[in-house]
């Protein structure tokens, strides 16, 4: 437990589900993921605090993996916003529908305009050859223009996911003009169904990835990062090599640096920030293993190392002790505590009691997709359906004291709802 | 406090079933796990193994089962050398092996499952399959359902099922309770104490050492890849080493 004598900022908050935080980086409301008929995950409001460790606890099947996964991009809600540092994350793009009526009418007359032109130029060509392909090429010249033109203009960037839809259709409208104007065009002509695919193709494509939301690496690349219950450790690759494959921005992934190999010193660097770490998870024995090698818990020590190559603002931990015995464990919650530390927000999902009780600052509690409890761990800690769903409601007695009907219902109804899960999950 | 834990068995004859003498194995040439271990196993026991990550716990069943190489040392089977002998050369010799994960086929039914696992005699299939399901009853109502739909839970109870298909002599489990709720490992441990009872020898990796100690006559803690302590379950509850090396200071929390 920490013994600075720094101010708790979650001092005063109250102990309520959904209480707002005094500097919260991420915050979740009215999130809502079901599959078909069960609902995984209905969180009507959560903010994390910042700069502090909050563990995510409740029985399996609550959703909190699922939680997780929403909030990093690995899974996408029915409903619901998620915020993190002020960025929305469930829209790339928010466009202001001012800026929409705009761009729409610049990018449709500008492919009209090309199409003008293109018409103007056959007629003063004497060209029989595939007219189409002529209006195509202006079409585009002049949509280019106009891009480069509004691209730089308040709104702009949002502006473009507009933008770009109604300049492709504005190729196809031109297309059809051409054909039902210019005696010479050919309806089935190949290049005008080409130009009609590509436009719209591009044009939707175009329209979904601006309007969308963001993808689990761009999240990562912002600063939140997560390890899963399963590891996904790169068996072929050695240790060493998982480590280095989590640095930012390495030269060496871009063409030119990688041609010319000038990503020389920059290795040096990332191989010694991960020795450091493979040192600090007691794995620096096995280094220059592959990674297949590695027991379940080595796994679990790679895949929690590997996170902090990218020096990040959020860890969230999807259950990190699990499979990783008792005394590593210690050693290991030590270095965990130390986050904050450097101002790193930790969020991790646990099973163990004891381990939410030794590191956590904020405690919150999901059960059937609700968040039905948050408070300080020794508040948490005491509340009856905690001690119940971890530790079993017989963790005190022997096999030979338990009541074998009892235990046969309870173990009927967790895999009844385990099962629903794994069926949908399964049809993803 | 009444006394659940077991004392050893009585063997029936003096060879132990399985032997494991001076093993040294792992999965790289020159990279040894396990740098060599020990254990006797007598016909008709419950033998835990548990011991911190890495030390090798999975990687001696899979020595004893054929699945990896032993550099040097010797497995027995009823005092016969079976060392490198391949794994469908024991199934043959009644051995049965369940790993940690991956231990069900997918994209086929429970009831296929079930017959992969009595593949080697088929003859006993009904007559097993009906123990399964009177063992099992959620998998005998869902006989056609396929096994990668399943749940963890169920996939567990699927992947131990295929091992009981083919009667064996001698059971190896790789944590059979890894990732199942308090509830079901509980479960888990009382079918693997009835499995014993009736007859089979069962030798369980495990990292809920506490159920573990209490279902089994003796326990071998490995570390670092050899033998470390031994002993029956009592005994290593209550020794302090043990609990130091293994259980960690959360055990004062307890």
């Amino acid at each position: 437990m920490t013994t600075e004598a720094v101010a708790d900022p979650l001092e005063g908050v109250a102990h309520v589900p959904g209480v707002p935080k005094p500097d919260p980086v991420i915050i979740a409301d009215g999130v809502l993921r079901h599959f078909g008929g069960l609902i995984a995950v209905d969180v009507e409001h959560l903010e994390i605090q910042r700069g502090v460790i909050t563990a995510l606890i409740g029985p399996n099947g609550a959703g909190k993996t699922t939680f997780f996964n929403l909030l990093t991009g690995f899974d996408h809600a029915q409903a619901g916003t998620r915020v993190y540092n002020g960025r929305e994350l469930d829209r790339r793009y928010e466009i202001p529908q001012w800026d929409q009526a705009k761009s729409t009418v610049i990018g449709l007359l500008g492919s009209l305009i090309g199409f003008m032109l293109g018409a103007f130029i056959l007629a003063r060509a004497d060209d029989q050859s595939d007219p189409s392909l002529t209006y195509l090429v202006t079409g585009f010249v002049v949509a280019v223009g106009v891009f480069l033109y509004v691209r730089n203009k308040p709104g702009g960037p949002q502006s473009l996911a507009v933008y770009g839809t109604s300049t492709a259709l504005g190729t196809a409208l031109g297309t059809l003009f051409a054909v039902l104007v210019s005696p010479t065009s050919n309806w089935f002509s190949t290049t005008m169904a080409v130009g009609w695919l590509i436009g719209g193709g591009l044009g939707i494509g175009f329209w979904r990835w601006a309007t969308g939301p963001l993808p689990s690496y761009e999240i990562a690349q912002l600063g939140m990062v997560r390890t899963f219950q399963l590891t996904k450790v790169l068996a072929r690759l050695t240790v060493l090599n998982n480590m280095r494959l989590g640095a930012q921005n390495q030269r060496g992934e871009r063409f030119l640096s990688a041609l010319f190999q000038t990503w020389k010193t920059q290795e040096k660097e990332i191989t010694a920030k991960a020795d450091v770490l493979l040192d600090r998870f007691l794995l620096s024995k096995m280094r220059d293993e592959f990674a297949g090698t590695l027991s379940g818990g080595q796994r679990k020590l790679l895949e929690m190392a590997g996170v902090l190559m990218t020096d990040p603002e959020v860890v969230m931990l999807d259950e990190p002790m699990a499979g990783v015995n008792p005394a590593l464990t210690q050693s290991l919650l030590e270095h965990v505590i130390e986050l904050p530390a450097d101002g790193t927000t930790v969020v991790f999902v646990e099973h163990n009691m004891d381990v939410v009780r030794e590191i956590s600052d904020w405690v919150v509690m999901m059960a059937e997709g609700r968040i039905i409890a948050e408070g300080p761990p020794s508040v948490i800690g005491q509340d009856q359906r905690v001690i119940d769903a971890y530790l079993g409601a017989h963790h005190d007695e022997t096999l030979e004291e338990l009541d074998k009907t009892e235990l046969a219902e309870e173990v009927d109804q967790d895999l009844d709802e385990q099962e629903e899960m794994a069926e949908e999950v399964e049809d993803e | 406090m009444s006394d659940s834990r077991r004392e050893p068995a009585e063997s029936r004859s003096a060879i132990p079933v399985v032997s494991i003498r001076d093993v040294v194995a792992g999965y790289i040439p020159g990279v040894p796990i396990l740098k060599g271990a020990d254990m006797d196993v007598a016909e008709g026991e419950l033998i835990g193994i548990i011991g911190p990550n890495g030390a090798g716990k999975s990687t001696m069943l899979k020595a004893l089962f054929g699945l990896i190489k032993v550099t040097s040392g010797e497995v027995l089977l009823r005092g016969k050398d079976i060392t490198g002998k391949k794994a469908h050369q024991l199934v043959q010799q009644g051995i049965a092996y369940v790993p940690q994960t991956e231990n069900v086929f997918p994209s086929l039914t429970i009831g296929e499952n079930l017959e992969m696992g009595a593949f080697l005699r088929p003859s006993l299939f009904t007559e097993r399959r009906d123990y399964i399901v009177e063992l099992f009853p959620r998998l005998g109502e869902r006989i056609n359902q396929r096994a990668g739909s399943l749940s963890g839970g169920e996939r567990q109870m699927l992947a131990m099922a295929r091992a009981l298909m083919m009667e064996p002599s001698v059971l190896l489990l790789d944590e059979p309770s890894a990732g199942l709720s308090p509830a079901l490992q509980d479960q888990v441990f009382i079918r693997c104490r009835e499995i014993n009872e009736a007859g089979v020898t069962i030798i369980m990796v495990e990292q809920n050492a506490k159920r573990c100690l209490e279902i089994c006559n003796r326990a071998y803690v490995l570390d670092q890849g050899r033998n470390a302590y031994t002993g029956t379950g009592t005994e290593l509850m209550n020794d302090p080493k043990v609990i130091e090396l293994y259980l960690g200071t959360l055990a004062a929390a307890d």
